[in-house]
């Protein structure tokens, strides 16, 4: 049965699942060993929080242009994308302007506002789940 | 040996770590504004620190309208 499945399969493509498989393995072990050793420190409060949003939001951009002009993506939905990541940007600024004023409470609203954008703008472009934004 | 299926292979790799790799860069500008934070006693990020975090966002917006300006509908 074993050898049924794989010799289906030429040399060079076993290979190229077997590196496959190994970079999957390579970078969960990066996840499990914690984002503090690679320079990435958790939240302490709402502002670096807040702060993380930016550069989530701008890989979800760079994410639809790069579908957008290898045509896994319609112009249209990335003006969708756009519009929606620009509405997470607005949500991010203004809960930096409550911080900034000190109310913790309505800044915190707009940050789980820019997380949940941001999450959908993600699901629609099929990446996955963003530690930083939970 | 099949070079299309390694250019294929090669590519998708490529692909997956450049993404990984990006994400990871870009989270490591807040880590270290955080960490920098943290060993100088502040709790808050600086105007200068905010201007360049919010720079990352402002770039990766160009991109995507860079993009849609010269897709084809």
């Amino acid at each position: 049965m074993y050898y049924l499945v794989w010799s289906r399969f030429s040399r060079w493509q076993i290979t190229a699942m077997y590196v496959a498989f190994l970079t999957a393995i390579a970078l969960s072990i990066l996840q499990l060993q914690g984002c503090t050793q690679l320079g990435i420190s958790a939240p302490a409060n709402v502002e670096q929080g807040i702060a993380y949003i930016y550069p989530a939001n701008a890989l979800v951009r760079e994410e639809a242009a790069k579908l957008l002009k290898i045509g896994s993506i319609k112009k249209q939905e990335a003006v969708v994308v756009l519009d929606l990541t620009d509405k997470v940007r607005s949500a991010a600024d203004i809960a930096r302007d409550y911080v900034r004023a000190g109310d913790q409470t309505a800044a915190q609203r707009n940050l789980t506002l820019a997380r949940n954008v941001l999450k959908e703008a993600r699901t629609f472009l099929g990446m996955p789940d963003d530690k930083e934004l939970k | 040996m099949n070079p299309i299926l390694i250019a294929q292979g090669l590519q998708i790799l490529d692909a997956a770590l450049s993404v990984a790799g990006n994400a990871l860069v870009k989270a490591q500008l807040v880590g270290g504004f955080i960490q920098k934070a943290q060993a100088e006693g502040r709790t808050t990020f600086t105007a200068d620190e905010w201007a360049q975090i919010q720079a990352v966002d402002d770039a990766g917006r160009d991109k995507l309208v860079n993009a849609i300006k010269n897709a084809v509908s």
